[in-house]
């Protein structure tokens, strides 16, 4: 136990901070036009908020599923595993985050999902506008070039910020979104790691999410009557 | 040039690196300089080897990226042309075991003499095995000079599997490591128990705490030592670097800070080699610097101590 305390987080931390990004570049080039169309999602669910359109909406959530399913084979399986073989259990989190996300649309019964509530709704809204515009400019800002930065959706913590947003909007169970949870959870704890100040997206992110789990188990609970 | 034996041009090609490394000693003339690096003997064999190798922890840890690879081989290249030989890595550091082998590959026979360290890391046995054939697969290598069990993972089981592989011919050295001062006393029981050639630990200006029993033990046994993170992963630049290098420094030959905590190291009797590692050919060339010229003696080792502390 001693020896384990003796580590900092900067000792387990197997890749420079340079290396990590430049996946991100290599990343990025790999995904060509694709990331346009990443972006013309996120406006096209923000339209569809804005004009109340809730089926399209939903749709837009199913699409998801596929971001995952991109994300994982595009960046995890074919760059960042070759630095860090950590990642290797998150391309099988990944995939079961895509699946959570079909169980969710096709059979979680629509009485579950309670009314979307104000508070919860306009958090999720910010989340979607914090990672679709905010987080890039802050990434260029503490340091990466402009091939390198965040692609919406298409990028692990892009993907996991939108994925909470999702389920604050939708109100979907957080417990469906566990993987996106533990992503958010490692990628801070990488960036706490590099001493980057990009640790503040997915950090708060997870925060969020944390909290949310435990007002749906209080929730859950007085339901129940427990 | 194309006429030349390949000996000559390797020969011309060190000499060139060499006046590389001379033009970091502007107060020292040709006489004062060793024209071939300071080694230090392996004591269970004689073999030689220069006091300053490469780690290859994170800096080689560059995946599959082509771009980045190549600038490893340039790094790499640096490193022989200035008369390094010993390598060390391990499956723990990603992708720098395969990107090793790829600079390797490309350097061809300008890769040489390459002294070859990795380890084995894994707490499983079996696994052990396999993981050995894989470096041997990744660096591109038939027999490494020295495989060592890293961090103490199971190393009773490991230990034995390295001997055998010694006693078969397949291995020329075994040896165990740990870092970050860590598991010091385990350590100090395998070097009195156990046959191993090198061990390989944590050692710097700021982290003398080996000197006291584990530097004099391996002295004793005639085991060589490695000394990792001699700049104890660069904080010992963010710490001092900003501060002027004393003019006495020259009397061992240093012009920089790197040479400054490498000479330090390896002025230790019982230090074989540091092995501190890099992505850049200009601090490489830095670090070699410190494979030449003197070393400061014992007296000289504690003025820099002093003057460290000092700042």
């Amino acid at each position: 136990m001693e020896e384990l305390l003796s580590y900092r987080l900067s000792d387990l931390l197997l890749f420079s901070k340079q290396s990590y990004f430049r996946q991100f570049e290599l990343y990025n080039h790999w995904l060509s036009l694709a990331k346009w169309l990443a972006y013309l999602y996120g406006v096209l669910f923000l339209f569809s908020l804005i004009n109340q359109q809730r089926y399209f909406s939903r749709y837009l959530f199913l699409i998801s599923a596929l971001y995952w399913l991109i994300c994982c084979y595009g960046f995890l399986w074919q760059f960042y595993a070759s630095i860090n073989w950590m990642a290797e259990y998150f391309i099988v989190l990944f995939i079961i985050q895509a699946l959570l996300i079909l169980w969710s649309f096709f059979y979680l019964q629509p009485s579950s999902r309670q009314k979307s509530q104000p508070l919860f709704f306009t958090t999720g809204i910010l989340l979607w506008v914090i990672t679709l515009i905010v987080q890039p400019v802050v990434e260029f800002v503490s340091g990466r070039s402009l091939s390198q930065l965040s692609i919406f959706a298409l990028t692990p913590d892009s993907l996991s910020i939108m994925s909470v947003a999702f389920m604050l909007i939708l109100r979907i169970p957080a417990l469906y979104f566990m993987p996106a949870g533990l992503w958010l959870l490692f990628s801070s704890l990488t960036y706490l790691a590099m001493g980057s100040m990009e640790v503040l997206f997915p950090a708060f992110t997870f925060v969020l999410y944390l909290i949310t789990i435990f007002l749906q188990l209080s929730s859950f609970r007085k339901v129940s009557g427990r | 040039m194309t006429d030349c034996p390949l000996q000559t041009r390797r020969t011309l090609l060190k000499q060139l690196a060499l006046m590389g490394v001379m033009s970091t000693f502007p107060h020292t003339t040709l006489s004062q300089l060793i024209s071939t690096p300071v080694t230090r003997p392996i004591p269970s064999s004689g073999q030689r080897l220069p006091v300053i190798g490469m780690g290859t922890h994170i800096t080689f840890n560059v995946g599959n990226d082509t771009q980045a690879r190549l600038k490893r081989t340039e790094v790499l290249r640096t490193f022989f042309e200035m008369g390094g030989q010993i390598v060390d890595s391990s499956p723990m550091y990603g992708s720098s075991e395969a990107v090793l082998g790829f600079c390797i590959k490309r350097l061809g026979k300008n890769a040489s003499p390459l002294f070859s360290a990795t380890k084995v890391w894994t707490s499983d046995t079996e696994e052990g095995i396999e993981q050995i054939d894989d470096s041997h697969r990744r660096w591109g290598l038939n027999r490494f000079n020295l495989n060592q069990v890293h961090n103490l993972v199971n190393w009773r089981s490991h230990l034995d599997t390295l001997l055998q592989l010694k006693a078969d011919g397949r291995l020329q050295y075994v040896g165990i490591t740990t870092s970050h001062g860590r598991r010091h006393r385990e350590l100090e029981k395998i070097m009195l128990t156990q046959p191993v050639d090198f061990v390989q630990l944590s050692y710097h200006i700021n982290n003398r705490e080996v000197e006291n029993r584990l530097l004099p033990l391996a002295l004793d046994k005639g085991i060589a030592v490695i000394a990792n993170r001699p700049f104890s992963k660069g904080e010992l630049f963010t710490q001092y670097q900003r501060n002027p290098l004393p003019d006495w420094t020259r009397e061992f030959d240093c012009s920089n800070w790197a040479q400054f905590f490498l000479k330090f190291v390896v002025s230790h009797p019982a230090i074989t080699c540091a092995i501190p590692a890099t992505s850049r050919i200009d601090h490489m060339k830095e670090n070699m610097g410190a494979c030449y010229g003197r070393l400061p003696d014992q007296v000289t080792r504690q003025r820099m101590i002093n003057y460290v502390q000092s700042l």
